[in-house]
């Protein structure tokens, strides 16, 4: 009697569970995309009117056109201003080719304020004739969709990208090759050769994952001072080539304990040395660790703020993450600019971590199984 | 005789293994001292000194124990930078270990384009601190930014001067603060009540790191657990408590863990979106850490502010370790 009553329910809720699922999901990640979108939005938006526009994500773009030509133009604002016939609104238009004000238009007010919509401009009609000639031009100003490209050549040039990313691609080059070299090297003496301590050093370096950098960011400071190393890139890549990647040399060592003994036997049985072992037979086959620790250390050397900030001084020297922080700075409002610099600046990390996603996951997946 | 040469020869094998086994950490060993080992009792030492490197006289000075009572008795930035940087912990810690594993529940399911979803929660995770400070500094411009202008639209619809409108503006006033006097609008991180806050929820954003970790908790856990359990008649409430919670402990214990290193350590944030403002009431711990090393150049004294916070996330990771016993649940143990 009641699974007679049941079935159907059941079957109607096995359509509406993955329905009910993908709702719950497309709203969740609508949420976490919104932002992303909005900065893509605003990095293609004019200046000025065109940020405070409102809610608007397609970058519309003002043009004035007399019947002939159209000239692109910026609608700088509207404010009551005395006219000839009692009050009118005065409406600036900015010609961006010119980058000069060329033109002011008045319209009495109420007219005005029935045409208007959150700065979308239509033309008019049927008004009395005389006004009608002052309305021409500016019923004319309509509204187009252009992306602002010249947005990200000209944040890109302000904020001397290429000269910040010539920087990054050094010091992300260096430290990641740095990381995996050093890193996989003392993780194979420490998964392959037995010496007294092996154990208790190895412990010692996972711990030393757990120290706050805080403790030992002012010695380090004035160790590089000594060695004038201060406004250098040396500062930020040298210590990868000291193994100093507790994770990583963890993340080899756990692969190469999983690698079998007779490797090792077969490869010394044809004459390879220990480290011809480690070049020739272990570091060739952990190259699906070397991906994960790749792509961990680029992101890791590609981002890093504090560094950068601590040790370099004068913007020649300054990474991506530094000089989009003093971007910010001299730009402070200027939001069209600073999101596409922002955005320009994250998108190769963007597009890595889509290109190697299955390594990067894999990496945060085992750093948290096997802590 | 024999026996014992052949010992002989094992142990000489032995000698060398070792010694190529040191040659191979080696690099390790010299990084550790350069880098970790030496810089940490240097910084205990100059804990107890006075040292401005930027002086004429750049000399250093032992002054005792006085770096330590400046701080305790003398700063009360300290006591301010310590209180918000607990409470940050305090309330981002928790809001990313149950938002973490929200997430990794809603995501660990069998429906198309699962791994769409993933991406796009892991997303925010790769963009670092300095564009999300500036994507969210965007976000929460209290006159231009995306979310006051949605909330002036929200509160345009239910009209300025409805109950409706006050009702829905007052409990985020309270907790993010005023835009100005008479608006409807929070103040985000313009405002002191608010920016603490606002940078906690903007936190929630990179929810992504702990919800992949959980992810993985999640499938590593036996589907015949949760079989044999709906057979005995265990409810979904009951097997979330007594299958999921127990087996995932772990990964819960590595997020907590990994969150208070973390969370005590936040710093881009107070520096690029409020500068430790307004009132510094978002200079965090390291923040003003970094400014009295970087900035005052009083070295000794942000040694010893830097030892304190060693010492605080050291008793609070072992303390954590201490009680895993408790509450973390290992399959192996069992056995």
């Amino acid at each position: 009697m009641t699974g007679h009553v049941t079935k159907p329910g059941r079957a109607l809720r096995r359509l509406l569970a993955p329905l009910a699922a993908h709702a719950i999901l497309i709203a969740a990640t609508a949420v976490m995309l919104l932002p992303l979108a909005w900065m893509v939005s605003t990095s293609l938006k004019q200046s000025g009117i065109g940020l405070s526009r409102g809610i608007e994500w397609l970058p519309w773009r003002d043009a004035w056109t007399n019947g002939k030509e159209t000239v692109d133009v910026m609608v700088l604002g509207a404010r009551v201003a005395p006219g000839d016939g009692g009050e009118a609104v005065e409406v600036g238009i900015k010609s961006l080719a010119s980058r000069r004000r060329f033109t002011t238009v008045y319209v009495p007010e109420g007219a005005f304020e029935a045409e208007i919509e959150a700065w979308r401009i239509r033309p008019l009609t049927g008004e009395d004739e005389t006004a009608e000639a002052r309305w021409a031009p500016f019923a004319s100003v309509r509204r187009r969709v252009a992306p602002e490209w010249g947005n990200y050549r000209e944040a890109l040039e302000k904020m001397r990208f290429w000269v910040c990313l010539a920087n990054t691609l050094a010091i992300t080059f260096l430290g990641t090759a740095g990381t995996i070299l050093s890193c996989s090297l003392v993780a194979y003496g420490f998964a392959r050769f037995r010496f007294p301590g092996n154990n208790v050093l190895f412990l010692v370096l996972l711990s030393s994952m757990m120290l706050p950098s805080v403790v030992t960011m002012i010695p380090v400071y004035l160790l590089f001072r000594e060695l004038h190393w201060i406004d250098t890139l040396l500062p930020l890549f040298a210590p990868a080539w000291f193994s100093v990647n507790a994770f990583a040399v963890f993340l080899f060592r756990q692969y190469y304990m999983t690698l079998p003994f007779d490797l090792d036997d077969a490869a010394q049985i044809d004459g390879c040395s220990a480290l011809g072992t480690y070049w020739r037979v272990l570091l060739p086959l952990s190259r699906p660790v070397m991906a994960t620790v790749g792509i961990f250390c680029f992101t890791h050397y590609w981002l890093d703020f504090m560094g950068p900030l601590i040790y370099l001084n004068t913007s020649e020297k300054f990474t991506l993450a530094l000089g989009l922080y003093t971007f910010k700075g001299a730009y402070t409002t200027q939001w069209h600019y600073l999101m596409a610099a922002t955005l320009a600046v994250s998108l190769p990390c963007i597009v890595l971590f889509f290109a190697g996603q299955r390594f990067f996951v894999r990496g945060v997946v085992m750093s948290g199984l096997k802590a | 005789m024999r026996e014992r040469s052949a010992y002989r020869r094992v142990s000489k094998k032995r000698v060398r293994e070792a010694a190529s086994g040191y040659l191979f950490i080696a690099p390790w060993v010299a990084g550790f001292t350069l880098f970790t080992l030496g810089p940490m009792a240097a910084s205990a030492i100059l804990s107890f000194c006075r040292y401005d490197p930027s002086a004429v006289h750049g000399t250093l000075e032992w002054v005792g124990l006085a770096n330590y009572a400046r701080m305790f008795t003398g700063d009360p930035l300290f006591w301010k930078s310590l209180s918000v940087t607990l409470r940050y912990s305090l309330i981002s810690i928790p809001l990313q270990l149950s938002g973490g594993l929200a997430l990794a529940l809603l995501l660990n399911r069998h429906v198309r384009g699962i791994a769409l979803y993933r991406t796009a929660f892991y997303l925010p995770m790769v963009l670092g601190g300095v564009a999300i400070s500036l994507l969210w500094l965007w976000l929460f411009s209290p006159s231009q930014g995306l979310i006051n202008i949605g909330l002036a639209k929200i509160f345009d619809f239910l009209g300025q001067d409805s109950a409706c409108a006050h009702l829905l503006a007052w409990p985020l006033q309270a907790v993010f603060g005023k835009a100005d006097a008479d608006s409807l609008l929070p103040g985000w991180i313009s405002s002191e009540r608010g920016a603490l806050n606002s940078l906690i929820l903007m936190s929630c954003w990179t929810l992504g790191g702990s919800m992949i970790v959980n992810l993985a908790g999640l499938q590593a856990i036996p589907k015949t657990y949760y079989e044999a359990a709906e057979i005995d008649g265990a409810g979904r409430w009951t097997r979330f408590w007594r299958i999921t919670i127990p087996l995932l402990s772990p990964t819960i214990f590595f997020n907590l863990v990994m969150g208070v290193i973390g969370s005590f350590q936040v710093f881009t944030q107070g520096l690029i979106m409020t500068a430790g403002g307004p009132n510094n009431s978002t200079c965090f711990y390291v923040l003003n850490t970094y400014r009295n090393a970087f900035e005052f150049f009083r070295m000794g004294y942000a040694s010893a502010l830097a030892w304190f916070l060693f010492v605080i996330i050291l008793s609070l990771t072992l303390l954590v370790v201490r009680s895993s016993s408790l509450w973390v649940f290992y399959e192996a143990q069992r056995r």
